[in-house]
Order: structure tokens, then sequence, then C-alpha cells
């Protein structure tokens, strides 16, 4: 599996997209860094909430995760470099996770030390909070890389059914439907956020428990791992 | 083919296999058997030769028949290709690695015991070991063409699939490769190259499986298809002033199969034996007091040969 990460890392981590990655990976910093320049009416604890909730878990992460982990299959499926991959006689499964984590190494690792160093910054280093917010980033990620990485392999156009699963389902329909929110990658990230911490994100309505967060992004992560591997064995390659 | 199936076990057996992509039919019930040795996949663009080999390989399902590999079905079987080394016909590489690191990755993902000796070696067959450190992104097509050839080989597989091996070579990688190719036939393994030029592979194949319209429309020995290729009538078209007259002089001949005079006054005449109308039709027109305005061989298409030796199938 080392190979086949090694490869996809350096796959992933090549381009000019690497960078508008990096860019927006780095947002959080920027704004974090700002915040302790100037005087705010908010304080440490609820501008890293504000932070956390309306930047990082609802539009950098998910959006990020997408661009690396759609294009971990679809930059191969598009330049026909895929079958040297599965003309090997390794698992289907020892090619998808690999390409998982890829993504998360190359999208993910950013995203979530970009999190955690800007909340260390807002709340004057704050460790607890600082790795709530990190670990809750973490379990996102891993559930964001299997959708996507699935995505990548099943969905024809793979970005705008990202982009409409998370600016459609996610922000619109959690916000105004409760129960879509246990099939909301968003939601765990938060209830995880909760549920370590319950004096955080409390203006914020998280319905779902710590187990539920948890389980949740498990289950997430599991099945559509389990359904990209599927998905390779059976489709024909290009 | 037939022949050989009778005293030497198939490596590959395609039994009635089709394949349609919607309505369209790529490939049609075909049936043959592959030994060792090399054979041609030959035919025209659009013949089937890729999507069979893709079905061979086991990158795509067919839509009804069998197919195997040294015994075992391909498909879903991922243990297989530590036995059979595939070239696809698209020449996309990972640009940012060296020659050495894409080997060396195909070599890794195979489980290759021995790896620094069987990379060093693969790319010494394809004469690549000078520019084996430089990026694949910089090579030329024939380059790409070399490595992921030394990148199919690496693994020493029992049965080699090649999808136009030959596409973007100049002439002198092309003995080599033909070199290559017979070394490796003849320790017994089975080697299937695609093309869709004869000539590229008549000094190489063993056996020859012809395939147009997605149907074998001809299987055998290069000399039996070469023969068949002889047989074919050509058809040539002769400009004159007195198109009848012409045409009723060279109706005597018996190098002349048929003669027709198309809408706009022209003769079509066909014939087995070139050679002898070639002769005959000056003395013809000289006889007959006509003019020859102008003559042209109309069908040495390749397509117009495949067409031909499917309608004979």
């Amino acid at each position: 599996m080392r190979t086949v990460l090694a490869l996809s890392i350096r796959q992933l981590a090549g381009g000019r997209r690497i960078w508008l990655m990096l860019i927006l990976a780095a947002i959080p910093l920027v704004i974090a860094l700002i915040f302790s320049s100037v005087e705010s009416d908010a304080t440490a604890a609820e501008f890293s909430d504000g932070l956390t909730n309306h930047l990082i878990a609802s539009t950098i992460l998910p959006l990020v995760m997408l661009v690396l982990a759609t294009a971990a299959f679809g930059n191969e499926l598009e330049d026909r470099t895929l079958s040297y991959l599965v003309l090997k006689p390794i698992a289907r499964w020892r090619i998808v996770v690999p390409k998982l984590f890829a993504s998360l190494f190359v999208g993910g690792l950013p995203v979530i030390l970009s999190g955690w160093v800007a909340t260390l910054i807002i709340t004057d280093g704050d460790p607890g909070h600082a790795a709530t917010t990190a670990v809750a980033l973490l379990v996102g990620s891993i559930a964001y890389a299997a959708l996507f990485t699935w995505a990548g392999l099943a969905v024809r156009h793979a970005l705008p059914f990202g982009v409409a699963y998370i600016f459609v389902w996610e922000a619109a329909l959690s916000s105004f439907l409760g129960g879509t929110r246990f099939l909301s990658v968003r939601q765990y990230t938060l209830a995880i956020v909760h549920g370590f911490d319950e004096n955080r994100l409390r203006d914020v309505s998280v319905e779902l428990g710590l187990a539920e967060g948890l389980s949740g992004a498990a289950v997430v992560a599991v099945l559509f791992t389990a359904l990209a591997t599927r998905r390779l064995g059976r489709m024909d390659i290009p | 083919m037939s022949s050989d199936a009778t005293t030497v076990t198939p490596t590959i057996r395609v039994d009635r296999v089709s394949r349609w992509f919607g309505s369209m039919v790529a490939v049609n019930d075909v049936s043959f058997n592959i030994t060792p040795g090399i054979t041609a996949l030959l035919g025209p663009n659009g013949a089937g030769k890729t999507t069979l080999l893709h079905m061979i390989a086991g990158l795509a399902d067919p839509s009804d028949g069998d197919l195997t590999v040294l015994g075992e079905a391909v498909r879903r079987n991922p243990a297989i290709f530590s036995r059979i080394g595939v070239m696809s016909e698209h020449e996309s590489v990972y640009g940012f690695l060296t020659g050495r690191e894409f080997v060396e990755l195909n070599a890794r993902l195979h489980g290759v015991d021995n790896i620094a000796t069987a990379v060093a070696d693969a790319i010494a067959l394809v004469d690549l070991t000078t520019d084996q450190h430089r990026r694949l992104g910089g090579y030329s097509r024939g380059m790409r063409q070399r490595i992921r050839l030394a990148a199919t080989l690496v693994h020493s597989p029992d049965v080699l699939l090649l999808d136009e091996p030959l596409s973007g070579t100049d002439p002198p990688q092309r003995l080599r490769f033909m070199e290559v190719m017979r070394e490796i036939a003849a320790q017994g393994r089975t080697i299937v190259i695609s093309s869709h030029i004869l000539e590229e592979v008549e000094t190489l194949a063993d056996r020859i499986i012809l395939l147009t319209a997605g149907k074998v429309a001809a299987t055998g020995e290069y000399r039996a298809i070469r023969q068949k290729l002889n047989e074919r009538p050509y058809l040539i078209r002769v400009e004159t002033d007195e198109p009848r007259v012409l045409g009723a002089g060279l109706m005597a001949i018996s190098a002349v199969a048929s003669v027709e005079i198309d809408e706009d006054g022209r003769l079509l005449v066909r014939s087995r034996e070139v050679t002898e109308l070639q002769r005959a039709l000056p003395r013809v027109a000289r006889d007959k007091g006509v003019r020859v305005l102008r003559v042209e061989p109309l069908d040495d298409s390749l397509e117009s040969v495949f067409e031909y030796l499917a309608q004979q199938q």
C-alpha cells in the first residue's frame, strides 16, 4: 500500500491545484492572526466557535477534501493511467485506501493544522480547545475523504455533485430539515466538538451527541470506502 | 488456430464473446483460442480489437460469453496479473516520474523479488538505460512506448497483451521490438499484439486473427491470410473517350473479371491479375483506336482489404 500511497501523494501534491488548496487551508490562520492583533467585541471562545462552525467545518474542510479526494481517482480516469494500478496483483481495497489517505494527507492535514494553530492563537494557547477542534476536523476529513473518493470513481460529474452536497444538502437542507442532519458530515464534525466540550458551539444547533457524531462519521468512512472498492472492481477501466 | 488448439493447451480462450455499448455492437459473438507464441489481432480502426483486448485483460466485462486466461477468469481476479503483462493503447504515463521510477513502480506493485536487477534488465532490454533518470514528461512518443514496454515486461509475465505497441516508434526501434518479442516467444510465452497494419505484423506474428466490424473475418498463419489477400480482385478506374468500345475489348482478356461503366462514363475494371491487365490495357486501346485519359486504382485502402476478407468469410 505504501507504493500506491507515495504515488498518489505525488500526484495530488503536484500542479497548481495544491497551492490553491493550501491558500484555502491557511485562511483560518490569517483570520486568527487578525483577531489577535485587533480589538473585538466577541470573546475568544465565541470567535473560535464561529470560525470552526461558519468557515472551517462548513466550507474550507469540505471544499479542500472535495477537490483532492475526487481527483484521487478522477485524474487517473481522465488521463487513463488507472490501468497501471488495476492491472496488478493487488486487492482493490489496497488501491482505494491509499488513495483515501493520500487526499487526507495532502488536503486534510493542512486544514487540521491550520484549524489547530488558529484556535491556539485565538484562545491564547488553550490546548484543550485546540485539540478538540483538531480531533473533530480529523474525523470529518476522514469521512469526507471516503465520500468524495467514491464520488470520483462512481459519479460522472463528481465536483458538481460534491458542491451540491456541501452547499445544498449540508448547508441549506440541514438548516431546515432536522432529519437530514443524521446524514451530514458537517454535523458529525460539529457534534464531536460539542461532545468533547459542552461549552463549545453553544449557540449552534447541534442535535447529535458525541457517540452519534463519531459513529456517523465511521459509518460514512467505512461504507463509502467499501462502495469505492466495489466500484473499482466492477467498472470498465478506460 | 484450431490445429494448434488440438496439440497445445490454449493460454487464452475466447468463447462466444460479445460486447455492446447501448445499441452499438463492438464485438459480436467472437470465439478463438490463443496458444503460446506470437498472435496478431489485426483489423482496421473500430474493428473491436481494443475492446476485445480490454476484455481479455479484465479491464471490461463481456456483455455475453466467456473468457479465460491461463485457465482462469481474469475479471475480479487480481492475483492473475502476476502472470499477465498488459500494455494499453493509451500512451499516457505519470509525467512526474522518471523512466526508472515508473518501471520500479510497476515492479513493486507486481511484487517482484529482486527489484533492482529486474528494473535494470527491463530498461536495458528497451535501450533506455542512458535516459532512465529523465522525467517521463520529457520523453518522446517512441521513448514512452519503450519505457511502457519495459514496465510491462518487468515481472516476466507468461502472457503479454500489447495494444498497438509499435505506434510512435521509428524503424530501428521496431526492429529491436521484434527481436525482443521473438526472444520472449521463444521462451514459450504467449504474446498477443493488436495492430491495424498488416505489414507491421507480417514478419512477427506466427498467427493472425483478423477482425472486422466486431467479428472474426479470418484466422490462421500469416501466409494463408496473405494468400487470401492476393486472390482479391483489384478495382481499377479507367477514363477513356470510348468507354463501351474499350470495355468490350477488355472483357475479352482472361485477366479481367468484370467491367462496368459508372454514371460519369468511366470504366470500372475488376482484375485478379493486375500485372497482366497493365500490359493488356495499352494494347487493347491501340487495337480499338481509343484514347486512355487516366488510370487509377480504387480500393487499395486497408479497409477495403479487410472488407474483402470479411465477405469471403
